[in-house]
């Protein structure tokens, strides 16, 4: 399936977002809203992504899908402190590469990452035992 | 599954259509309740909660800080996209405070 307008858009603005350096600025920004440093700007914070893992009852026998994971957020996180193991999403290369970099930095679980269209997943029925995303599908 | 989604208010005028559109999250206008969505999906044990207050508190406070940092941001960003991430942030909270926009929080078991 090939990508709409809409999401050739997304992909090129986030991409530009996701492919810029860090910035101890904007890191703090995200602390203080969100209440976490994980490459986020949008509204999910870090009460919002523990109130997802208790949802789901997360754990590490879990495999979790992460749709429009950004750089990571808040699929990482979940990974990390629930355990569970992770494959992200996203339409930009570009953060995912950054998560991918952050997750084997900090021994997180990631099984795999994949530049795809939340229209058109590449993955069989039944893969993972939890699914999240965050404002992405809005 | 369990996700956050911002959607449209439900009984909106189509003026009032119009705007949420115009000032929420670019795929704002999907069509239909989300628990009917869930539900004409396979989910089952669908249950949706109301996290407007919780959003709107981060929506302020992603604007006050992009305002307290305009010195620093607007070097690092330019002019242009400064600007534009300022209005956007403001757009959605007008909308959400108009009560065009609504945050819910979606979860489903397949």
């Amino acid at each position: 399936m090939g990508s709409s307008k809409e999401e050739l858009k997304s992909r090129a603005a986030f991409g530009e977002t996701y492919g810029r350096g860090p910035s101890a600025l904007l890191d703090e920004m995200e602390r203080r809203v969100l209440g976490g440093v994980w490459g986020a700007n949008g509204y999910t914070t870090v009460a919002e992504a523990d109130r997802l893992a208790k949802e789901l009852s997360l754990g590490p026998a879990d495999h979790l899908l992460d749709v429009g994971s950004g750089r990571g957020w808040p699929g990482l996180y979940l990974a990390k402190t629930t355990g569970c193991r992770l494959t992200m999403t996203d339409l930009p290369f570009e953060g995912l590469r950054v998560a991918l970099d952050r997750a084997a930095l900090e021994e997180i679980d990631v099984t795999g990452a994949s530049v795809a269209s939340a229209k058109a997943l590449p993955f069989a029925a039944r893969s993972f035992e939890a699914i999240v995303h965050t404002d992405v599908l809005c | 599954m369990a996700f956050f989604t911002i959607v449209m208010s439900p009984g909106l005028s189509k003026p009032q259509h119009r705007r949420a559109a115009l000032v929420g999250p670019p795929a704002v206008a999907s069509t239909g309740p989300v628990d009917e969505q869930m539900s004409a999906a396979g989910f089952d044990r669908v249950q949706v909660v109301d996290v407007t207050e919780q959003f709107l508190a981060t929506a302020r406070a992603w604007l006050a800080e992009l305002e307290d940092g305009e010195k620093e941001l607007r070097p690092m960003l330019g002019d242009a996209e400064y600007a534009q991430k300022r209005r956007d942030r403001k757009e959605i909270i007008a909308g959400t405070e108009e009560g065009l926009l609504v945050r819910l929080l979606v979860t489903g078991v397949a």
